[in-house]
């Protein structure tokens, strides 16, 4: 015998039309296995009508509300034309001849004024110029894997990143216990990626060129976290963005993930 | 509501590097993202996890959402796949868990779960019998009879046909009413699931 399951769940919602309903209930008056199945249904259905929801962490969102901003920090007046990601000029397209216009007012002034800086990326990659590292940046966050995940997508073309970001100090919301204590100098922030990532018989650090540093947390541990550039050698540019987290207690590896720009 | 505050026009003016209203967003979806989440994981802190994982790809795809749908049911989308991959991520990485964390059990995807009867002594209510119902069941059954979603918002939600849909919520029904009889039947466990067949 077959038994109707896709008409059973709107039969139990009281949902069924008339015909419908009268077919189930002739197939219910000859089948124990759809008879009990009904009454266990309406008897969860009730159960789960008093389940009340449940208060929401003050915070929840704050990693990504943080980016959002850090983005909107780092990508209006920071950078020439070309250098606009696809996320922003895709938007003024969507916006219409006004919000282009808009567009066309901010970057205006800036085209022509960008010194001359050595690429990162080819035409595969960003065109945003890498500048290395030279301070520590402190983000009341906690990351986890997805969110560093994240952190090194940010630098894909046109994903809304721009490289050499680390010198742009964006106000974070701070995470109600996942406060950065104790600042970290940026010597000893290096100092702990490579004590992580250094394989024991190497005599450098990590490959590539380190363009942030970030002071924050990963699965609540207190955390530094890299970013690199790495490219293919023999001049080439850069076409891959790694992440390295490191503990800040320890210099232990806590994750690293990369991505192909 | 304010035609300002419409979420489609928050996605546009986040598009347009506005933050604020990027925070809009977020906190109008907070609290039910957070208990979808809850909900499909059954654990507080993969829920608050999920649902940063949620955001995060909220602000890195939104370029994504067409507005061929209505944005609760792409975030919806992106909600149930955050789950998912964090549900993945937990067997992958047991060793990344915090002490302590190894009796919880553990939200699977596909199969599934087996019916350890023993396991349930303790627990006391629906959301604990929740847990036992196999995932793709689990995840239908809270979008319909948790979040009040219609079947054939669900069906978009998870890209499936509306009566795939409508077989889910069934049998999640029914599991679930099962693992809550299991639970009733522990002597000491008596239960609100229980109170609600009696």
């Amino acid at each position: 015998m077959s038994h109707p399951d896709a008409l059973l769940a709107e039969y139990v919602d009281g949902a069924l039309p008339d015909g419908e309903r009268a077919v189930v209930e002739r197939h219910l008056d000859s089948c124990d296995r759809c008879r009990d199945e009904v009454g266990l249904a309406r008897a969860a259905r009730g159960a789960l009508a008093s389940v009340a929801e449940t208060p929401a962490p003050a915070d929840l969102g704050a990693t990504a509300i943080a980016e959002a901003r850090r983005r909107a920090a780092s990508t209006p007046a920071a950078t020439p034309p070309s250098e606009r990601p696809a996320w922003y000029r895709w938007a003024g397209a969507a916006a219409g001849i006004a919000a282009a216009l808009l567009v066309i007012t901010l970057v205006l002034p800036h085209v022509g004024s960008s010194p001359p800086q050595e690429t990162a990326g080819g035409a595969a990659a960003p065109s945003a110029a890498a500048r290395p590292a030279t301070t520590v940046e402190t983000q009341n966050v906690n990351y986890d894997l997805a969110g560093v995940e994240a952190l090194a997508t940010s630098y894909r073309s046109g994903s809304g990143a721009t490289f050499g970001s680390n010198d742009q100090r964006t106000p974070v919301p701070d995470a109600t216990g996942l406060t950065v204590s104790q600042p970290i100098s940026f010597s000893d922030a290096v100092a702990c990626l490579d004590g992580a990532f250094t394989e024991p018989a190497g005599q450098h650090g990590p490959e590539g060129q380190l363009i942030r540093v970030i002071q924050a947390r990963y699965q609540r541990a207190p955390a530094i976290l890299g970013v690199y550039l790495i490219g293919p050698g023999a001049g080439r540019p850069a076409d891959v963005v790694r992440v390295l987290v490191a503990s800040r207690r320890d210099c232990s590896i806590l994750t690293s993930t990369q991505v192909t720009t | 509501m304010d035609p300002s505050e419409r979420d489609e026009e928050l996605v546009r003016r986040s598009l347009l590097g506005d933050p604020d209203a990027f925070e809009r967003l977020v906190e109008r979806h907070r609290q039910r993202v957070y208990n979808l989440c809850l909900r499909i994981l059954g654990d507080p802190e993969d829920a608050a996890d999920a649902a940063q994982d949620t955001f995060l790809s909220v602000l890195t795809k939104l370029r994504q959402f067409r507005g061929d749908a209505a944005f609760t049911t792409w975030m919806h989308r992106v909600t149930v796949n955050a789950c998912y991959d964090v549900a993945r991520k937990r067997r992958r990485q047991p060793l990344l868990r915090l002490a302590g964390d190894e009796d919880l059990p553990t939200a699977e995807v596909g199969p599934p779960v087996p019916d350890h009867a023993d396991e349930l002594a303790g627990t006391h209510d629906v959301v604990a019998a929740l847990k036992q119902v196999p995932e793709e069941f689990r995840v239908a059954l809270v979008l319909a009879d948790l979040h009040d979603m219609a079947y054939e918002q669900i069906a978009r939600v998870l890209d499936v046909p509306i009566g795939t849909v409508k077989s889910r919520v069934h049998r999640g029904r029914v599991a679930l009413a099962r693992a809550m009889g299991r639970t009733a039947r522990e002597p000491d466990a008596p239960s609100r699931a229980s109170e609600e067949q009696a």
